[in-house]
Parts: structure tokens; C-alpha cells; sequence
């Protein structure tokens, strides 16, 4: 089996646009305060893109695009261009085009149903079906780049991003690809996507404060986290400089409860992506976790957590989702970008707008500041609706 | 307690989340309904339909926010009367 290693990463997220952004504002611990005009309510983060370039370079206009594909080919756009791979300098068809989402084109479908039903214009708008399609963030991200291997979309609810990113590397490992761009994509902020998780009652009035005893759910975000895995012999041979490597993976379902969360799935799949790296738990330094500031999961995370970890020598852990808004299909891949610049950096983001410790949840959260540490091994969760779980270890 | 409530979201119990009618009474926990929190955020749509009201629940306050169907009952009554009726409308109350 090879080993594989990340070489570029690019986010766009309610958190900043760009790495260089993003990672500014998770390192001052800043909650976004972007909102949006044409909202409804105040409680909803939004990724603005205030640089089009990669998306003008496109070979048609960016209104063909629906945002979720927009945001995942600007990601990528920037993790090819750190890791320095395009077209002409790989070989196209060994590079794997694997991004997740929960549900893309959902603002198109949003906007045509309501031409249909509300405007009652009987005539939807001819690039509907293909903006819409779940798998045009795979395949705008393939267009763009001239990437032509293995493209596809992984739609695992709030895990996408872990998963597609996980699965990715085992294409590498197991020989189908040499390179991946791989991540995670989603906006789904269109009023009619926003009333249905409005009506789940688990919206935050707010603020998002993950593992704080006064939390009130999540705040909806978007956005896009993509990086550039590849195997370890193909980064040496053209000299690419290693940010992490992908040395664990595992992904697992509860097939129980359709929302409520499992702290015995949570545990297997961090016990088992530790295992895979070839580590014990007392090797991991720093997770990421999936830490939405829903009562239920942050304290089955808790739980699970101290399960793999025990009690007292849990590792720290953070949510940013508390910066950057719930990116749902798109989270996972925003959390690893930020997982994988924590180890490069030597800086574990916080968990902003924390104000008290919740005796169900009572481990080291990184309370609002950021923490200096050199990092050899950390870890990203997901832990989405339907009960389906990903873990993801990078090491040094 | 307005008994015409109690009767609405007796039948919602039994229509919508597939209840037997003997079991509910005011008294009844919504647990030993084997109504959970999900369960119960389903419940709350269609009693808010039914009514005409919205009830502020958040559902990561507590596991359960009302724990009896006569605290759903009292909350009902008292948005009704906040709107200024005296009778729920739709028509399971007509029945």
C-alpha cells in the first residue's frame, strides 16, 4: 500500500476567502459577522467570493455553475496552485476528482421551483438539470482543471467532505490514482433549504458555541475545503513540499437513528482511523472535532471521545464550526484544510464564543484562543445525520 | 385547560404519530409515548399547523421541553389566548 500525503489545500468559507484569510481568522479566533441582505434572518453565515478569477478562467460563464460548483472550483483552484500540479505537469489521467456534498444545486433547484410553483412560469431555465445534478461539483472541478481519472461525488450528509477525502486516499493507496483533488463543497443557503432546517428547531438564535454549557445548535454556513493528496513516491519525484500526511481512515454507520448521534460509532471510527495510521490514541496531539453545538452531539462526541482516549488524557480538542458556520457537506473538507494547517503551522484554532464549561462536556475545548503546538498527529471528525461516521488522522 | 385542545392533539397523537387513543390522557408522559426528541419536533409542526401558533422550542434547551401532553396543552391555550381566540380552529376540533 502507498502512503499518501497532502501537497495543496484552498478553502473558501464564511471564515475568509483563501487560505492566508481563513487561517488569519481561525488563529484570531474571530466568529464570522458576514450576513447576508437577502436573508431572512440574521443567523445564517454566508461565504462571500470576492475573487473570481479561477471561476472567469472557466470555459463558460460562472452563471452556468451553481455556487456550490463555484466555491469547489475555486478551492481547488487554489490547492492545485499550492501544491504546483496542473494539466500539463501531471499526467491527467491518474488524477482522481473526489469532492462531497450533502446535496449540491440546491439554490438552483430553489430558484426554478419557485419560477414554477410561485412566479407560475411554466418554463425552467435549460441548464437547470446539469446545474443541479449532485455531481457537478466533481465534474466542474474535472472541467476546470483538465483532470481526467476516477470523478465522482461522495454524499454522506454532514460527513461528505471526510469521506470524500478518506476515499480518495484509498484510490491512491490502492493504485486507481496518483493524485487526488478531493474535499468537500455545499451551499445550501436558498430560503427553501433554510426553512427546512429551520424547522428542525436546532438553528442557533446567535452564536454557534460548541461544547459550552449555554450552546443553541449550529448556524448554516457554506462553502468549500479541498486538498491536494497524493501518493508520497509521485510528490518526491517532482519535489513537492509535504504539508501532512493521510496516514488513517475510517468510516462507519450506526444503522440505527436517523439523527441521533452514536457514541459507540463515534469511538469505532476514531479508534479505527488511529489503528490504521499504526498509532495509539496516546499518539494524537489535536482533533478537530465535529463539534456542532447541538446539545446532542457535543456531548456524544464528548463521551466517545473520552471513550478512545480516556477520561483525563483526551487531546486537544476545537470546533470551528463556531467560526465558520455548519458547511455541512462542505465541512468536512473546511475542517481538514484547517486540521492540516494546524500541523503545519504548529497552531490548534479554538473554540470561539465559548462562556461555560458544560459538566457533559468536560474536556480541554481551546477556549476562544488559539494554542501554539507541535502537532504529530491530528485528527478530523464527522458525524452526520443517518447516523454515518468518518474519521480522517494526518501525521507529520 | 380547554378540553377542545386536549381533543386536537389527542387525534394528532393518533392520526400523525400513530398513537393509540387509550394511552393519552393529560397526564401522559410524552416519553411513555415513545416520543423522542425528533419525535417530538415533528409533534410540535403539526400541533403549530393545526393551531395556527408558533412555540418557541429550541431543541437543543433540553432533551424534552414539555414532558406531559398537558404541558403541550397549556402551552397551546395560552398562545390561543395570546392571539386574542377563544377556540382553536381546523378541523379536527370541529369533530
Amino acid at each position: 500500500m502507498r502512503n499518501v500525503v497532502v501537497t495543496g489545500c484552498g478553502v473558501i468559507s464564511p471564515s475568509g476567502w483563501k487560505v492566508e484569510e481563513f487561517w488569519q481568522a481561525l488563529s484570531l479566533g474571530r466568529s464570522s459577522t458576514v450576513t447576508p441582505g437577502a436573508m431572512p434572518d440574521s443567523r445564517l453565515k454566508v461565504a462571500e467570493i470576492t475573487d473570481n478569477s479561477f471561476i472567469q478562467s472557466l470555459p463558460v460563464n460562472a452563471s452556468a455553475l451553481d455556487r456550490s460548483a463555484q466555491l469547489a472550483v475555486a478551492a481547488a483552484g487554489e490547492a492545485l496552485e499550492m501544491a504546483g500540479i496542473s494539466k500539463e505537469t501531471v499526467d491527467p489521467a491518474r488524477v482522481a476528482v473526489i469532492i462531497g456534498n450533502g446535496g449540491a444545486g440546491l439554490i438552483t433547484l430553489d430558484e426554478q421551483f419557485k419560477r414554477i410553483y410561485a412566479d407560475k412560469n411554466p418554463r425552467s431555465h435549460p441548464l437547470a438539470v446539469a446545474k443541479s445534478m449532485s455531481s457537478s461539483t466533481a465534474s466542474w472541478v474535472s472541467i476546470a482543471s483538465g483532470m481526467r481519472g476516477p470523478t465522482f461525488v461522495i454524499a454522506s450528509a454532514c460527513a461528505s467532505g471526510t469521506h470524500a477525502i478518506g476515499i480518495a486516499a484509498e484510490l491512491i493507496r490502492s493504485g486507481l490514482a496518483d493524485v487526488a483533488i478531493t474535499g468537500g463543497a455545499e451551499a445550501p443557503l436558498g430560503e427553501g433549504t433554510i426553512r427546512a432546517w429551520e424547522s428542525m428547531r436546532i438553528l442557533s438564535p446567535d452564536l454557534c458555541r460548541p461544547f459550552s454549557k449555554d450552546r443553541l445548535g449550529l448556524i448554516l454556513g457554506e462553502g468549500a475545503g479541498v486538498l491536494v493528496i497524493e501518493s508520497e513516491d509521485h510528490a518526491k519525484a517532482r519535489g513537492a513540499k509535504t504539508l501532512a500526511r493521510v496516514s488513517g481512515f475510517s468510516c462507519s454507520a450506526d444503522a440505527a437513528d436517523m439523527f441521533n448521534p452514536s457514541e459507540d460509532g463515534m469511538a469505532l471510527v476514531m479508534r479505527e482511523a488511529i489503528a490504521k495510521a499504526g498509532l495509539s490514541p496516546a499518539d494524537v496531539d489535536y482533533i478537530n472535532a465535529h463539534g456542532t453545538g447541538t446539545l446532542a452531539n457535543d456531548r456524544t462526541e464528548t463521551r466517545a471521545i473520552k471513550a478512545v482516549f480516556g477520561a483525563d488524557s483526551a487531546p486537544p480538542t476545537s470546533a470551528i464550526k463556531s467560526m465558520t458556520g455548519h458547511g455541512l457537506g462542505a465541512s468536512g473538507g473546511i475542517e481538514a484544510v484547517a486540521t492540516v494547517l494546524a500541523m503545519s503551522r504548529g497552531l490548534m484554532p479554538p473554540t470561539a464564543n465559548y462562556v461555560e464549561p458544560d459538566p457533559e462536556c468536560d474536556l480541554d475545548y481551546i477556549p476562544n484562543v488559539a494554542r501554539p503546538a507541535v502537532l504529530k498527529a491530528a485528527m478530523s471528525n464527522s458525524f452526520a445525520f443517518g447516523g454515518l461516521n468518518a474519521s480522517l488522522l494526518f501525521t507529520a | 385547560m380547554r378540553e377542545n385542545s386536549f381533543e386536537v392533539i389527542k387525534t394528532i397523537l393518533v392520526e400523525k404519530a400513530g398513537k393509540a387513543a387509550d394511552d393519552i390522557t393529560m397526564e401522559t408522559a410524552l416519553g411513555d409515548l415513545g416520543i423522542d426528541s425528533f419525535d417530538f419536533i415533528e409533534f410540535v409542526f403539526y400541533v403549530e399547523d393545526e393551531f395556527d401558533i408558533q412555540i418557541d422550542v429550541n431543541s437543543n434547551q433540553s432533551d424534552m421541553p414539555m414532558k406531559t401532553v398537558g404541558d403541550i396543552v397549556a402551552a397551546v391555550d395560552k398562545l390561543i389566548a395570546a392571539k386574542g381566540q377563544t377556540e382553536p380552529f381546523g378541523s379536527a376540533a370541529a369533530a
